[in-house]
């Protein structure tokens, strides 16, 4: 038992010093000093759609409204919903040291070009 | 008549509370090794593994990982029925050998491995060295509690494997603050070092604690 703390204590040592030379080693690399860090790739938003033009409107003319006359009721505001917060699920996998959430990750689409009028003939 | 009544009421309290206690250890220590087989498949495709892509391209952390997960689960699997009395008691062959299992498994391989891993620990500069000093006394307090079994100290060693066993349930609690604080919202990496700086300091007190409740009859004899 003496022999097997006794190489264990050497092991721990030479752990020890093996790490702190790999980290020394490693630490100036820059995609060391990268490790960990959470990158999300979120796309850009689509563009607005184009606002509709705007109809050429034909002056109408509105009768003049009475001075001193109460403005016309306003329509009662809808009550607004909460924003529903979504579940978060508990699975067994999720027992683990890693991350409990996958960093957003979206497919990549190939666009192929659209054939032209002049390649068509 | 009165003094067996409170006898048998504190039996069963106390019979409740241990099975309260060691249903839930028990459940989540085996669900943590069922967790750890699949990383046998050696397949990069783990959260975990994917995160240290860098660090896995270097042999000795990709082996120093696959030791480290093999011993960690071995020694929560062995030391389950450890704190059995009825093993200690009627199977103490049983005891030793699985003592003997977890004493070398922590000793040569979970230590030295997770003390290498440890300087590239996720988190800051406070988290790897809480990983350092983890893996230390982890190392410390278990051989300790060999040397005092040697010694047949045992009450010594008790309170030793309990501070061992703190350290290594540390994997088990740390996953639970873990998800319970994921449920409530936390940023990922503060969520990791919160977690990991309640389950080792909480793990600690509790190890502290359970040792104290053992020996105060103890502590009681130095008073009168």
């Amino acid at each position: 038992m003496k022999a097997i703390v006794i190489t264990a204590a050497a092991l721990m040592t030479g752990a020890g010093i093996y790490g702190v030379v790999d980290y020394t080693r490693q630490s100036d690399s820059p995609k060391f000093k990268q490790l960990y860090q959470e990158e999300q790739v979120v796309p850009d938003p689509p563009p607005p759609p184009p606002a509709p033009p705007k109809p050429v409107a034909a002056v109408v003319a509105t009768p003049a409204k009475p001075e001193g006359a109460p403005p016309p009721p306003k329509a009662p505001a809808k009550p607004k919903k909460p924003a529903k917060k979504k579940k978060k699920k508990v699975n067994m996998e999720m027992f683990s040291r890693g991350a409990l959430e996958r960093p957003a990750e979206f497919p990549s689409v190939e666009i192929k070009p659209t054939p032209t009028s002049s390649e068509e003939n | 008549m009165t003094n067996s009544r409170i006898l048998a009421a504190r039996q069963s309290v106390r019979f409740i509370g241990s099975l309260l206690f060691w249903t839930p250890v028990t459940l989540l220590s085996l669900l943590l090794i069922y967790n750890t087989i699949p990383y046998f498949s050696f397949s990069q495709d783990f959260i975990f593994i994917q995160e240290r892509s860098l660090l896995f391209h270097n042999n000795l952390y990709s082996a120093s990982f696959y030791i480290h997960i093999a011993a960690g689960a071995t020694c929560i699997g062995t030391s389950l029925i450890q704190f059995s009395s009825y093993i200690l008691k009627k199977r103490r062959k049983v005891h030793v050998i699985a003592g003997r299992i977890y004493v070398f498994v922590v000793l040569a391989l979970a230590a030295p491995t997770g003390l290498y891993m440890s300087f590239f620990a996720k988190g800051s500069f406070y988290e790897r060295a809480l990983f350092l000093f983890m893996a230390m006394f982890w190392f410390f307090t278990t051989a300790r509690g060999l040397s005092t079994a040697l010694k047949k100290n045992f009450l010594s060693h008790k309170n030793w494997m309990i501070r061992s066993y703190a350290m290594a349930m540390t994997a088990v609690t740390f996953r639970i603050y873990h998800i319970l604080f994921f449920l409530f919202d936390w940023d990922h990496l503060e969520n990791y070092e919160i977690s990991l700086w309640i389950s080792v300091l909480g793990n600690m007190f509790i190890a502290e604690w359970v040792i104290y409740r053992k020996s105060r009859s103890y502590l009681k004899t130095f008073v009168n």
